[in-house]
């Protein structure tokens, strides 16, 4: 049942079939295969539990946050606060680049708006300094990785809903880890500057740091606005996430850079996404009732423990396939059939829950840098002007110091639930 | 042999779920292995209205939970578990078994082909309710005042109203923050639910009030069971009476144990007397009988169910 | 190509432009409902926000809240399919030329006809079983919402998006080309 299900949906995908279509095609072939052919009202029913979720009304605000900030000019004043900060250091625009993900990460949940606002200023800025075009657009989409894993994070909203687990925990669990990818693609480019010639830049002066942190500090409170307000109580995060997008329109305002016409594409911009994502998880709900009812991810999980009962195997061949899952299948989507499936696995091996979410959230982004789903290379490519197969080669290299912390991530738990666990106390 | 599926909102580790297990385990003993039943749990086949409509369809042929959901086919059974109108478990279990209740099933199922296994009344949830709070609460008189969280239900908001506390609205999860913050004072929660959400570090006192008597029912599609024969229905009765005593030393002595942890780490525990709330909650009823908002019959039933029929 | 760059020359492909624009500009309305849904959330959570301190938040404004959630998603669908905002893989289909994008065309169409073709083949079972409201979203009158109330937007998606889809095999049979655009959201 599983291979039809991710089969045909693969199957669909490749045939330019759009996502939403593909996933309720895969989802009406499964069951029309199942036991289930003459129960199919179960899939608008399981449609309407699907979105019928309060967990997930997060999700859009944290979608708005990252469109509002690109329409209102805070995006701009990141990237001059980290320009003015790193800009003089060898390959100091590639350095910019990552550094404004990682601010950047701390108000928006999603990496599109990564990739398309601040990635259109980012790879604007580094082809007028004289670097290759495909270069720019490749580290844009590789430093995207970052934004959600710093929280807030879409993907970690979902996957606290799946795994029952709670979104502040999981915030807390991809704080480390979305600081160590950023650093390890700094590290990359200084190793990578080390035998290549990159544009320079002169170092800021003082006072430039200064001038660009006054305009650049609002829009660092905002990450700690989010978080702190959530940590403390203040607000669940579908309320975080209202009052993201509340202080980015008072930004917006503040600045004078708000108009309505700009609000309302920000809106139409978050409904849509939000629309996408939501009949996603709508017929993704509706396949995992068949998986449940038809005991799949038990059946599953018998089957793996049979070939091995070695954790650190285990660990190994999940790392391999969440990989493969993540090139043919966008993240939400992936999640949403993976996660109910493998939760048993994962329990079986002693894996902590939390841990897991981390793994399969950077395994799955990884994807959005690899063909043929890479959404963040179709972006890229699109922002940058810059052709789809030359962004796919520069950013090969760029996905080793991704795998490089995915594997320490995988085989160190502590550098996922050591903070968690500090702050919230162990499970 | 026939297979079962029943669904459940508990995780299986949970008391609740164990009890689920005995179920399953104690029917295939019961009936040679005749009917099997496999467990569902965590909400994995959706909400009370997606298991429901399951169930109606004969996808899922027994689903374990409150019997408030089947208000949607008998609006009347959304008053089973009123608030202070009975005076003790014993007044509520003849209650539950009169022949008004019973009506108000027949009505449910006759739409819906979905009915409760046996006695409404066996198998516990909970097993009662206390209310937790950060200032003593000794009598019905320090209510008054309170600020009590409540959930977003009108007729819980207007109960708690009537017994003089001023009540907040809150979401469940946000109960820990509230009462550490002072929004509120006290919230109302089945024992069994105290120490998981941890209420107790920031409300030591824990009160006993049985504000209502909860059952999980076992609701089960008419044609599935009349799908049986007699033998294996008999051993189905059998083992849901059985599990009906099991849960009631599960849930009892998971509640004793939880208590004891509790007040040895500073935690009060008093058991309230609900005689002057049940009083005053009379008032309550019959005013809402007199504006009609109240099944047909309710009130009399309550009252004719008052003492034992010898 | 949008319906609007499109320029006819015979009778039936002004007519089936004509339907295409019909199309196209109530995916717009669509997209405006879903917009809508999304500022009612925005301001019933942001009221939420400031009300509550004061204990004066409404009990019906998260109910509320979760219904304009379910409503944004649904009338989304429709909104997302007229106006080509889903995501869609075309280069392995490019490979192959225009043999290769007209057949990825027929199978796009095809699966859009069965999907949404199950969807409204279950209406009368769901209109059959789906009873009772939505706890606390409760209506001017007292009453609260009916729980089939939560599906309509998605029914009507899908009808619409059914003969969106038939509609395009109409253009294919014309030989009119297909809605594209260039636009890649992120999910
Ligand atoms: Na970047
Ligand atoms: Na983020």
């Amino acid at each position: 049942m599983a291979w039809i299900l991710i089969g045909s949906f693969i199957a669909l995908i490749l045939l330019r079939v759009p996502i939403s279509i593909a996933i309720g095609m895969a989802t009406v072939l499964t069951f029309l295969t199942s036991d289930f052919s003459n129960a199919l009202q179960i899939i608008p029913q399981q449609m309407l539990e699907g979105v019928n979720k309060a967990s997930l009304t997060a999700v859009p605000f944290f979608i708005m946050a990252g469109n509002l900030m690109n329409v209102t000019g805070v995006t701009e004043r990141i990237f001059a606060f980290a320009n003015a900060l790193v800009g003089h250091l060898k390959a100091g625009l590639a350095q910019v680049n990552i550094l404004s993900s990682m601010i950047f990460a701390g108000i928006s949940g999603a990496a599109v708006a990564d990739c398309a606002g601040l990635g259109a200023i980012e790879i604007k800025a580094m082809r007028e300094a004289g670097y290759k075009p495909d270069f720019a657009a490749a580290i844009t989409v590789a430093s995207s990785v970052i934004g959600p894993l710093i929280p807030p994070s879409i993907g970690l909203v979902i996957y606290a809903f799946l795994a029952q687990q709670s979104i502040e925990r999981m915030f807390l669990a991809g704080l480390v880890p979305g600081i160590l990818v950023g650093l390890a693609l700094m590290i990359y480019v200084r190793l990578r500057a080390g035998f290549q010639d990159f544009p320079t830049q002169p170092r800021a002066t003082v006072r430039e740091v200064a001038h660009t942190a006054q305009h650049g500090f609002a829009a660092l409170m905002a990450p700690a606005i989010i978080l702190g307000s959530i940590m403390f109580g203040f607000v669940t995060a579908t309320e975080a996430g209202v009052l993201a997008c509340l202080y980015c329109i008072f930004l917006g305002v503040w600045y004078r850079e708000l108009t309505l016409g700009k609000f309302f594409s920000a809106l139409s911009d978050t409904a849509m996404m939000t629309a996408v994502i939501m009949i996603i998880i709508a017929f993704s709900i509706a396949m995992g009732w068949l998986l449940a009812i038809d005991q799949t991810p038990q059946k599953l999980a018998d089957w793996t423990f049979s070939l091995t009962e070695n954790r650190n195997v285990f660990l190994a061949l999940l790392l391999v396939f969440i990989i493969l899952v993540g090139c043919v299948v966008e993240g939400v989507p992936a999640k949403l059939i993976l996660v109910p499936t493998l939760l048993p696995l994962i329990d079986a091996y002693g894996i902590d829950r939390v841990h897991f979410g981390i793994i399969i959230q950077l395994g799955l982004l990884i994807g959005i840098a690899t063909p043929p789903m890479g959404i963040g290379l179709y972006i890229v490519a699109e922002v940058g002007r810059v052709r789809f197969e030359k962004v796919t080669l520069a950013v090969l290299p760029m996905l080793l110091p991704l795998f490089a912390v995915l594997i320490l991530l995988t085989y160190v738990p502590q550098t996922v639930t050591f903070l968690p666990d500090l702050i919230l106390g162990k499970q | 042999e026939t297979t079962w599926r029943m669904a459940t909102k508990m995780p299986v580790d949970s008391p609740e779920g164990q009890v689920f297990e005995k179920f399953a385990d104690l029917t295939e003993e019961y009936t040679n292995g005749e009917l099997k039943i496999d467990v569902y749990p965590n909400e994995q086949l959706g909400k009370e209205d997606a298991v429901l409509e399951q169930l109606q369809a004969n996808i899922v042929q027994v689903y374990a939970e409150g019997f408030g959901y089947l208000k949607k086919w008998e609006p009347a059974l959304a008053w089973v578990a009123a608030a202070f109108a009975f005076d003790d478990f014993d007044h509520w279990q003849r209650f539950m078994t009169s022949d008004t209740v019973s009506g108000w099933f027949d009505t449910a199922a006759e739409q819906s082909g979905v009915r409760p296994l046996g006695d409404p009344t066996q198998v516990l949830r909970g097993p009662f309710r206390v209310m937790v709070s950060n200032v003593p609460v000794e009598t019905a008189a320090d209510i008054e005042g309170i600020k009590i969280r409540m959930h977003e239900n009108k007729v819980a908001i207007e109960t708690w109203d009537h017994l003089g506390a001023e009540v907040i609205t809150l979401p469940w999860t946000e109960v820990y923050q509230g009462i550490s913050k002072g929004i509120v004072e006290a919230v109302n929660s089945p024992v069994a639910l105290v120490e998981s959400m941890r209420f107790n570090e920031v409300a030591p006192y824990i009160t006993r009030h049985d504000e209502y008597w909860q059952s999980i029912g076992f609701m089960v599609n008419e044609e599935a069971l009349a799908a049986l024969d007699e033998d294996t229905r008999a051993g189905l009765l059998r083992a849901y009476e059985d599990t009906g005593a099991y849960s009631q030393e599960v849930m009892f002595g998971v509640a004793e144990e939880s208590i004891a942890r509790m007040e040895e780490a500073g935690a009060t525990y008093t058991v309230l007397d609900t005689a002057p709330l049940v009083e005053k909650m009379q008032g309550f009823y019959e005013a809402m009988a007199a504006s009609g908002e109240l099944p047909e019959g309710f009130i009399d039933a309550i009252e004719a169910s008052r003492t034992a029929s010898q | 190509m949008t319906p609007q760059d499109y320029h006819p020359q015979s009778p039936l492909t002004r007519a089936l432009n004509r339907l295409d624009r019909a199309s196209w500009s109530l995916g717009g309305a669509f997209l405006w409902l879903s917009n809508l849904c999304l500022l009612i959330m925005l301001a019933l959570t942001a009221a939420t926000i400031v009300l509550r301190p004061l204990g004066l938040a409404a009990y019906w404004m998260w109910p509320w809240t979760m219904v304009f959630f379910i409503w944004l998603s649904f009338f989304g669908f429709f909104a997302l399919y007229a106006r080509l905002k889903d995501v869609r893989v075309d280069f392995i289909a490019g490979l192959f030329g225009p043999m290769g994008m007209a057949v990825t065309r027929l199978v796009s169409d095809l699966a859009t006809l069965s999907v949404t073709g199950v969807l409204l083949w279950q209406l009368p079972r769901v209109i059959a079983t789906s009873r009772g409201v939505y706890d606390g979203a409760i209506l001017p009158a007292g009453l609260e919402l009916p729980r089939l109330a939560l599906s309509v937007p998605l029914f009507v998606s899908a009808a619409l998006i059914l003969l969106t889809a038939l509609l395009d095999l109409a253009k294919m049979a014309a030989g009119m080309p297909e809605n594209v655009t260039d636009h890649h959201p992120e999910i």
